[in-house]
């Protein structure tokens, strides 16, 4: 398995300061490690503020833990909907940089996207390629991020879509995008820590699909539309929250 | 008149002999052929002897045979099982003695060949009313016991293991018959029925029709986490992340389906499903079916220990529940007695028995369809169950293992006896165990590779499944009822013998 969890640090924008309400609230949003000439100890990472370390063992139950809730922290990453053809579009995300996470253990990373629904409840677009690719390096000259040793490839879940989304929509951790033509969609790979990476993860990545004719973008101005990155220890109990990152839609381009 | 002294001198002895040789037979060390002489002494002793002398034989049979059998039960698990084995050997003897009983009144009233003819029979029946109810026991079979010899395990595609098993005793049943009888030839019914049973396995296996459907490569990841590491909650981690990176080895050899063993998955499963198992699959990008234990919707003290299906779309769902929970260590008390036992405290067991499920219907990563019909720990030991499952359309037996508590020896005996449940149902079955053996078993009973114990994933392709044989249609019932056939020719033959000695005497008593 790809070692850690951090793809989704991939996508994670680091952050911002902590979250309200929990005791990590300084950590893992910080765009970048904490400048050594500080002199100050790096702040800890989410997971390791709320484990309390950087092994989840002592935390992680065997009893059913399907999140309840979710973390959410803004990020200055963009989602981009870019229309390639009459039917092509492609979904582009940028600017993506988190602090590499330092608990140790399995990490389930679920990218959450808007994406096009028919009338009758179904998928309305055909994704082109086997997932949403996620990349290292300038626009100019991406490759592939490497992470744990593997290619990172966030493949739909719907499995993922009718529990954890499902149950974070109904709590209002989600919008709903109820009669907005689009509806949640996951993408998802598990990956072990690599404790090998460094101390923070920067990402982009991208999704083709194609849609019928006469489908519009996501509205940039509708508050409900974003897409998150969600890093889930799934061991963990359900009275802690997986950290996600929102991402703000901006207007899309021909 | 010597002979029958000589037989009945010794009852217990001559019992206890063939319990000695039925344990060693259905063990799993290589003397499954002892099952073929096996019953010789106790039928002997029975057709030479009166009723007591008998019922002696039978209660030593029993008492050895299934007090060695099951020996490994309370050596492994412990616990409340030491009294439950000092209690149910001797009730397990029982119906053995009954038996002999019942052979030995045959002989008085039909003749020493009646008294053979009803022992495959009873044998069979005998097997088939201990496996039944809640308190079943389905193991030591006589036909287990053969399992590693394909050519002598086809008859279960007939009449199940119970037919491998009547054919067994029918073996044992005439060597004694040829013992007693000392006629010309009396060897030639043993050798006979030897000969029928082995010409029709080579047969089966000679002219085999090629498989329906194309092979497919099953993956079986065999974690070996120590019994003492399972379902610990700080050790869940490291558990799965050992699964994982077998799996994640497994795919260099593209398998079409990754199975881990009972239990596998540590996590309980609630009524969201097990989003994770999903997403381990759809990292994976191959379906996986893995052990889980299941809990009822706001119910957590109602759980089922379940095979579950993930897909590469992220999807799960139940691919089976255990049917046949191990009384007491496992199952859930559902009877007044067990319900009291459980007061006490003696019954541990919290696991619900699950309904027959319907086989699962897989897409593998060629794009190829396959209906999975999922076989969880113990429920292998049951033929009606892989049964019901290839008359509802399973085209592959997936049969989830987990020995880490109960020891090597059960592993093995396990390993054995699914290779009837391959032949009774022609559909090709692996078995993935924690610990090992893990098997590939084609339709045929052949094993085709095996991984013994230790952390181990390995990839083998699969034939498909062969024609529905005729046990899958008709199942125990009609074979068990057939087998009363030749006692009753026997027992008519002997009626008439009887009549015409009678009429012949009277005919001299006139005469004089």
């Amino acid at each position: 398995m790809k070692p850690i969890a951090s793809v989704v640090c991939c996508l994670v924008l680091c952050a911002t300061a902590a979250t309200a309400t929990l005791p990590a609230r300084a950590s893992d949003g910080g765009s970048a490690p904490p400048d050594p000439e500080d002199g100050g100890a790096p702040s800890p990472t989410y997971y390791e503020a709320v484990v309390g370390g950087t092994s989840a063992e002592s935390l992680t139950s065997t009893d059913p833990t399907l999140p309840q809730s979710l973390e959410i922290q803004d990020a200055s990453a963009t989602a981009e909907y870019r229309q390639l053809g009459s039917t092509e579009w492609e979904l582009r995300i940028e600017g993506f940089q988190r602090r590499h996470e330092r608990v140790d253990g399995i990490y389930d990373m679920v990218l959450v996207l808007a994406l096009p629904v028919s009338s009758q409840g179904r998928d309305a677009f055909e994704a082109t390629q086997r997932g949403f690719f996620v990349e290292e390096g300038s626009p100019g000259a991406s490759v592939p991020l490497i992470y744990g040793g593997e290619k990172i490839v966030l493949k739909r879940n719907v499995g993922i879509e009718k529990t954890l989304l499902a149950r974070v929509i109904a709590s209002g951790g989600l919008p709903d995008l109820t009669g907005s033509g689009y509806r949640w969609t996951a993408w998802n790979t598990i990956a072990r820590r690599d404790p090998a990476h460094g101390d923070s993860v920067t990402a982009r990545g991208y999704l083709r699909y194609t849609t019928g004719a006469g489908v519009a973008p996501p509205d940039g101005a509708d508050p409900r539309f974003a897409a998150y990155l969600i890093t889930w220890i799934p061991g963990l109990p359900p009275t802690i929250p997986p950290y996600a990152v929102r991402m703000d839609v901006q207007p899309g381009a021909q | 008149m010597k002979r029958f002294h000589d037989a009945a001198r010794c009852p217990v002895a001559s019992g206890a002999t063939s319990g000695a040789l039925l344990a060693a037979a259905t063990s799993p060390l290589p003397l499954g052929w002892l099952a073929l002489v096996a019953l010789a002494p106790l039928i002997r002793t029975a057709i030479a002897g009166d009723l007591r002398q008998a019922a002696r034989a039978g209660f030593a049979c029993g008492l050895v045979f299934f007090g060695a059998g099951f020996l490994w039960v309370p050596w492994n698990v412990g616990g409340v099982f030491w009294p439950a084995w000092v209690l149910g050997v001797p009730a397990l003897a029982a119906p053995v003695a009954a038996l002999a009983a019942a052979v030995a009144a045959i002989r008085r009233r039909f003749g020493v060949a009646a008294a053979c003819a009803i022992v495959p029979a009873l044998w069979a029946l005998l097997e088939l009313v201990r496996a039944l109810g809640p308190f079943g026991i389905g193991w030591l079979r006589l036909g287990h016991a053969l399992a590693p010899w394909p050519v002598w395990i086809q008859l279960a595609s007939l009449g199940g293991v119970g037919l491998v098993s009547a054919w067994a005793a029918a073996l044992g049943a005439s060597l004694a018959y040829a013992s007693e009888t000392r006629r010309a030839g009396a060897l030639a019914v043993p050798l006979a029925l030897f000969a029928i049973g082995t010409g029709w396995g080579a047969a089966q296996l000679a002219f085999a029709p090629a498989p329906i459907s194309a092979p497919i490569r099953v993956a079986a990841i065999q974690p070996a986490v120590p019994a003492s590491q399972r379902f610990v909650a700080s050790q869940f981690q490291s558990n799965l992340a050992r699964l994982l990176a077998l799996s994640e080895a497994a795919l260099a050899d593209a398998p079409d389906l990754v199975v881990w063993p009972e239990g596998a998955f540590e996590q309980s499963v609630g009524a969201a499903g097990a989003p994770f198992l999903g997403s381990v699959a759809s990292t994976l990008g191959v379906p996986l079916v893995s052990g889980a234990r299941r809990v009822a919707a706001g119910d957590v003290s109602r759980r089922w220990n379940s095979a579950l299906l993930a897909t590469p779309d992220g999807d799960t769902r139940v691919a089976a529940d255990k049917q046949r929970p191990l009384p007491i260590h496992e199952r859930a008390p559902d009877t007044v007695f067990a319900a009291a036992l459980a007061r006490l405290g003696a019954w541990p067991g919290r696991v619900r028995a699950g309904a027959p499920a319907e086989p699962v219907s897989v897409v593998t990563p060629g794009g190829a369809g396959l209906r999975v019909g999922a076989v969880v720990c113990i429920d292998a030991v049951f033929p009606e169950i892989a049964r019901g499952l290839r008359a509802r359309g399973a085209e592959l037996l997936v049969h989830i293992a987990n020995e880490a508590e109960s020891g090597r020896w059960s592993a093995r005996q396990h390993a054995l006896l699914v290779r009837l449940r391959a032949v009774e149902t022609r559909l090709p079955l692996v078995r993935v165990a924690n610990d090992g053996p893990s098997a590939w078993i084609d339709a045929y009973g052949r094993e085709i590779a095996r991984v013994e114990r230790g952390a181990a994933a390995a990839t083998v392709a699969l034939g498909g499944p062969g024609p529905a044989p005729p046990y899958v249609r008709l199942g125990d019932a009609p074979v068990v009822a057939s087998l009363f056939v030749p006692f009753l020719l026997c027992a008519a033959g002997g009626g008439r013998d009887r009549l015409a000695r009678r009429r012949r005497i009277i005919e001299e008593v006139l005469e004089s």
